[in-house]
């Protein structure tokens, strides 16, 4: 009978039985453990190392005992008439809290996602069935020992959101394993709101309700990832991810700049890294390594990872990976049809060999990550980490080659790197004022080579190597609840962040018969640009019974950007500031403990950054350059949605609309425009400006997703989104018969996911089937018709079916299987250059020990 | 100056000063010489003095518009049109990136043929205008000369247009004359910058040949821009770029200025044959997006007879072109002299398809002619003169017919 745990469920927020069962295990106090099997990376870990971090990685989470015994207060059984009294220090520290749990190790937020009172029925309110461990929690004046802690497992139901109050999704390293996808941004495809554009195979970009790039803010472990080159329209920055580092990918849709800042005006990505286990063995030291392979056939990939978790006297722990992966040309299930003409779409991408094969996909990748944790006592830990990721050969799909070009031109990225190094403290049980606190320093660097290769009959090579800098820090905390009322608690939780980049870039032509390289003027960026993002802000949430929660709150942001003049490129200096002050206010109603509803304003602001202001590029639909005079974007959100969370069913659907005032967005230009002496901007065919829009945008549409748990391991999800965008016209008035509002360029179609399963808690087998879909979408922007990677009329809509099959053999084996697009559709992403993979087998073998 | 100027003078400038070569300026060469004092190409002519060769005059006077011809402002046989005013109404607002190609023309000849022997670092110069992004050479390697047949249907890549064959490898090779972009004014301008810039031969040699190729290529795509116009109406617009970059009619640059130059009438007629054209795209608006098909048959002689007047026109605007370069040789001597045969060499060949249409007698003149390594005497030239004088007399052309499309 093979051995495995039923947390280990693949999909396990999914699983109905583990629901029912009433809160569980307890551990004798500082004694050795029975080894269990980690829920998530498949290895033997001690209980007590799953700290409450992993809450909400899985259903089943342990939380200290101390920790909780301190914050209880004594509960009925039933938890029948517990108000706010019962509940609150249970909710201080495993239930929902509107902003991050700044104590969670991920940074981001804490474990759990249900306020007081919306624990499934069935469940109990944490208890421990330890002989010596009372029966009844502790009241919050019995102060516990840091050491004198026991260690219970919380069933927390639906997904851990950092903000619960808010739309938002959660992709567990379990359904990672399920879903085997080919990046960061892939494994992202399925969740409500969030659509993913692909420049290129080595390329993707997440789009949150609409919006995407620098519209979106991305962060790692609570350390943004967005610098000041992030380039209107998507970017294939977290491409960078890797994700075989991952632990859990979490979406929030919609602004949410009061507690993410700039950018925030789509939604935020949060990703949380794997953790060291920091197990307590036999020995001292405990040490598990994992070996991972991975296949694919439709690129031909191939790749692997080796990891080893260390762990001393489970308070020092090390986690560490190093992976590689070569991925060959991709093999499409063929050529798209364009709607207006019923012709099949040609270049991009350029197909070889036949139908299938697609040019300019493929390339290579090197990750390494190292993580140091210290954990002296529940109350205090810190972290020292590592993370770098290489992708090395990567073409860009849709100029490889451009549409008229010779076959074998082709911009190619030989490097495009992203190393993170920070220190990060995270502190529980603090005094009232900051009980709990975060505090990180980091220091990210960007690295991009490229290289554009002129058709064979010319030796030109044309490059560009661009390098940001960033250094960063970010303090955040947390109060204790402080009871207003008998009826009334009110936490605020509170922070401050500032982020500094330095930008180089040069550029050069290189003429291979000759092996002469000269300078080139025309760097993408202004070399030497500086750029400062910063803020503070504070987030109160008042618990007015068990029915209702308030949330109110507002940041005060400060941005600068600085740009050197440069008289051979012919730039001006740039010395600008955007001061910006935006708010967040929401009211969560909870009639039923499973039933909740939302309601949410949301502001959101994007500063003009580097790119905006500086660069000059050539993007999908044509030249881009400068324009040093914009105003921040400023988005206001309103969002109102329903979430279930009962133990037969998952449901969350939200409908949002947003104005945005200031909207950037690309605007026609004549050459007589073009910055003086700049050649690619006046012989590109097309030539464009960002500019701020008169007027107001408007962003509207639902999202949302539905679980149902069946008997027998059955389950069936499925998830849809819909966005609608419009803003006025900034052709309007310059180019004839313009209409005076347009839609907002490459707004994804409707589109969802649907899929059925069955996840045998028995056997650790999974086998599911799931659709993708999307509308064909046609409402296109002006420079929509210009882009060369939308077909004329625009993106067919498609459905692909895959199949998903899987064992897992807690700690020593998981293996997994894919058979993506089994009816080998044809099928693009809107705004893609790189249509979807055919059918194919993806293989992962994972041996642990 | 103009803003557009300014660009040209800061463009010039700039590269002056990024320039990476040595600090004498001059980029070494594999035997350490310096680009200046390496010419390696003999003097042909050696010591000669200039000679003073009579050619016949040209006469322009018979010349008149076909009666099928528009004339802007005349009562002609066209329907009142956009193009009656004489200038050019762009079909699309955005001036086309071809004119700042027909400026980098003029900024490459600046620096290369300026009147004194080129250094490596202006070939460097040079050659980072024509390379750049967008720039000349980004359109160069792609360019068909439409002038050609079409490459046959079971050669052609289906994954590609029609119009679009010439990107794939195989039909480069196979189909030379119609791929000439990536077929033969690549490899002759690549060999001409690789030269200059290690200081290898003769600069002015290198500088006139690159002069020449990046003439065949204006020309060759002032004629395949207006071809495609029927697909692409801002390809009208672009056609307009490459001749004289885009500018009022009496004030062109690139190779519209060179021709105007030479004869005015030759411009003149080029630029109504552009604007026969511009009044056919007036007459049959390309916002409907209609096909070849759909112009039927009234929609496509008329376009047939527009594109005929332009290609006559251009031929007669080439033809004066190289006529005036053979006309100028007998008067120079040594390295001018190798630098104007070279140009010559380039060019002349250009002229050859047409001119087998019209008259293969003539063109078998011109092509020996056009054969000799080094400049033919002033009798094979003079009769090569009588000969383009016969093959092109004006720019009007009665029983000449053009490819129909598709081109």
């Amino acid at each position: 009978m093979p051995r495995h745990d039923p947390r280990s469920v693949v999909g396990a927020r999914a699983e109905p039985r583990a629901r029912a069962e009433p809160i569980v295990a307890s551990l004798p106090v500082c004694g050795p453990a029975a080894p269990s099997v980690h829920p998530l990376v498949g290895h033997r870990v001690d209980p007590r190392a799953d700290s409450p971090r992993r809450l909400g990685d899985d259903p089943l989470t342990v939380l200290h005992l101390a920790a909780l015994l301190a914050a209880l207060r004594p509960v009925p059984a039933d938890g029948a008439g517990a108000g706010p009294r019962a509940y609150a220090g249970v909710d201080a520290i495993l239930a929902p809290s509107g902003a991050p749990d700044p104590a969670s190790p991920a940074g981001t937020q804490p474990p759990g996602t249900q306020p007081p009172g919306t624990r499934p029925p069935g469940t109990q309110p944490a208890t421990s069935t330890s002989s010596d461990a009372p029966a009844t929690p502790a009241p919050r004046s019995a102060p516990a020992s840091p050491e004198d802690y026991r260690l219970v497992r919380v069933r927390t139901p639906g997904p851990d959101l950092s903000e619960p109050d808010r739309a938002g999704s959660v992709v567990t390293r379990r359904e990672l394993d399920e879903r085997l996808p080919r990046s960061a941004p892939d494994a992202l495809r399925n969740e409500p709101g969030v659509y993913i554009q692909q420049t290129a195979h080595g390329q993707a970009s997440p789009y949150v309700r609409g919006l995407t790039g620098q519209q979106t803010v991305m962060l790692f472990d609570g350390v943004r990832l967005n610098n000041s080159t992030f380039r209107q329209g998507p970017n294939q920055y977290f491409f960078t991810v890797d994700a075989r580092s991952i632990q859990k990918l979490e979406v929030i849709r919609g602004s949410a700049s009061t507690r993410y800042g700039s950018d925030a005006m789509g939604g935020a990505i949060l990703t949380t890294p794997i953790e060291p286990s920091l197990e307590v063995g036999k020995r001292r030291l405990v040490a598990h390594s994992r070996a991972i392979a991975q296949t694919a056939t439709a690129d031909g990939a191939y790749g692997g990872r080796a990891q080893l978790d260390l762990s001393y006297k489970g308070k020092l722990g090390l986690y560490g990976g190093v992976g590689y992966r070569r991925l060959g040309l991709l093999r499409a299930g063929g050529r798209i049809i364009a709607p207006a003409t019923g012709d099949p779409q040609k270049a991009p991408p350029l197909f070889l060999h036949g139908d299938n094969v697609q040019a300019g996909t493929g390339f290579k990748e090197l990750a390494g990550d190292v993580r140091l944790v210290y954990e002296p006592n529940p109350r205090h830990r810190l972290t020292v980490a590592y993370y770098d990721y290489r992708q090395y050969d990567a073409p860009r799909t849709d100029r490889c080659p451009p549409p008229t070009a010779p076959q074998d031109e082709c911009l190619t990225y030989n490097e495009q790197f992203r190393t993170l190094v920070y220190a990060k403290y995270a502190m529980r049980g603090g005094p009232p004022a900051a009980e709990r606190l975060t505090w990180t320093v980091s220091y990210q660097r960007q690295h991009e080579d490229r290289l554009y290769r002129r058709g064979s009959p010319s030796p030109t090579r044309l490059t560009g190597v661009d390098n940001v800098h960033s250094v960063g820090t970010a303090l955040q905390a947390s109060t204790k609840a402080f009871e207003l009322a008998p009826w009334a608690n009110l936490t605020v939780h509170y922070g401050a962040d500032g982020y500094f980049d330095r930008v180089t870039s040069a550029a050069s032509q290189f003429y291979a018969t000759t092996k002469i390289r000269q300078d080139d003027p025309w760097t993408q960026y202004t070399d030497g640009a500086r750029y400062f993002t910063s803020g503070a802000w504070m987030i109160g949430e008042l618990l007015m019974t068990r029915y209702l929660r308030l949330r109110l709150g507002g940041r005060g942001a400060a941005v600068f950007a600085k740009a050197p003049g440069d008289v051979v490129r012919v730039s001006a200096p740039v010395n600008r500031y955007w001061l910006a002050g935006v708010t967040t206010a929401g009211v969560r109603v909870t009639p039923t403990p499973w039933l909740a509803f939302l309601l949410s304003v949301d502001q959101g602001f994007r500063a003009p950054n580097i790119d905006d202001l500086t660069s000059r590029q050539l993007t999908g639909p044509g030249f881009q350059y400068e324009n040093d005079g914009l105003k921040h974007e400023k988005a206001t959100m309103f969002e109102g949605g329903i979430r279930i969370q009962h133990r037969w069913i998952e449901l969350s659907a939200f409908g949002f609309q947003s104005w945005i005032d200031d909207y950037i967005q690309r605007a026609s230009r004549d050459i007589s425009a073009c910055p003086a002496g700049d050649p690619n901007c006046s012989s590109s065919r097309y030539r464009f400006q960002l500019v701020n829009t008169p007027g107001t945008a408007i962003l509207r549409g639902a999202d949302g997703g539905i679980r149902v748990y069946l008997p027998a391991d059955l389950s069936a999800a499925a998830t849809f989104s819909y966005a609608w965008g419009e803003s006025p016209n900034p052709e309007f008035g310059i180019i004839p018969n313009t209409p005076r509002r347009a839609p907002l360029s490459r707004v994804p179609p409707l589109h969802g996911s649907a899929e059925a399963g069955w996840r045998s808690t028995r056997w650790g087998v999974h086998l599911v089937g799931a659709l993708r879909w999307a509308r064909p979408q046609s409402r296109l922007a002006i420079q929509d018709l210009r882009d060369i990677r939308i077909p004329d009329g625009g993106t067919p809509g498609f459905v692909v079916f895959d199949l998903r099959a899987g064992y897992r053999y807690d700690p020593h084996v998981l293996l997994g299987l894919v058979f993506e697009n089994v009816a080998d559709a044809a099928y693009r992403h809107h705004g893609s250059s790189v249509n979807g993979a055919g059918r194919g087998l993806i293989f992962e073998a994972q041996f642990g020990f | 100056m103009d803003r557009r100027s300014l660009g040209v003078a800061l463009f010039v400038a700039l590269f002056a000063l990024t320039s990476c070569a040595d600090d004498d300026g001059q980029a070494d060469t594999s035997d350490g010489t310096s680009a200046v004092d390496s010419s390696g190409s003999a003097d042909s002519t050696g010591g000669c003095e200039p000679m003073d060769v009579m050619f016949a005059d040209v006469d322009e006077s018979p010349c008149a518009p076909l009666a099928t011809d528009f004339v802007p402002g005349e009562d002609d046989m066209w329907p009142a049109c956009v193009a009656d005013s004489g200038e050019w109404t762009p079909v699309e607002d955005d001036p086309p990136g071809a004119a700042d190609r027909s400026v980098a023309y003029d900024d490459i000849l600046a620096l290369l043929r300026s009147g004194t022997t080129p250094t490596a670092d202006d070939f460097n110069m040079a050659r980072t205008r024509y390379a750049v992004g967008e720039g000349l050479e980004s359109r160069l390697v792609r360019r068909e000369d439409v002038h050609f047949p079409v490459i046959p249907m079971a050669d052609q890549d289906p994954g590609v247009d029609f119009d679009k064959q010439c990107t794939v490898a195989d039909n480069t090779t196979a189909y030379p004359d119609r791929c000439a972009g990536p077929a033969k004014m690549a490899p002759l301008i690549n060999d001409a910058f690789d030269a200059g810039t290690t200081g290898m031969g003769d600069p002015n040699v290198h500088a006139a040949r690159i002069d020449a190729g990046i003439a065949w290529f204006m020309f060759a795509s002032t004629y395949k821009e207006m071809a495609s116009c029927v697909q692409l109406p801002d390809n009208c617009d672009s056609s307009r770029g490459y001749f004289q970059g885009a500018e009022p009619r009496d004030q062109p640059n690139g190779l519209g200025k060179q021709i105007r130059d030479i004869s005015p009438m030759a411009y003149n007629a080029v630029y109504d044959g552009m604007l026969a054209l511009r009044c056919w795209r007036d007459l049959y608006p390309g916002d409907m997006d209609p096909t070849w098909e759909e112009l039927m048959t009234a929609g496509q002689d008329a376009f047939a007879s527009a594109q005929e007047q332009l290609d006559n026109a251009l031929w007669y605007a080439m033809a004066r072109l190289v006529r005036e370069h053979i006309v100028q040789q007998p008067a120079e001597c040594g390295s001018a002299a190798d630098a104007n045969w070279a140009y010559l060499k380039v060019l002349g060949p250009v002229l050859a398809p047409e001119a087998e249409r019209r008259n293969s007698v003539d063109a078998t003149t011109l092509a020996a002619t056009f054969a000799a390594e080094t400049p033919p005497a002033p009798d094979v030239l003079q009769a090569c003169v009588a000969a383009i004088d016969a093959l092109f007399p004006c720019p009007q052309c009665d029983n000449c017919t053009v490819e129909g499309y598709p081109y």
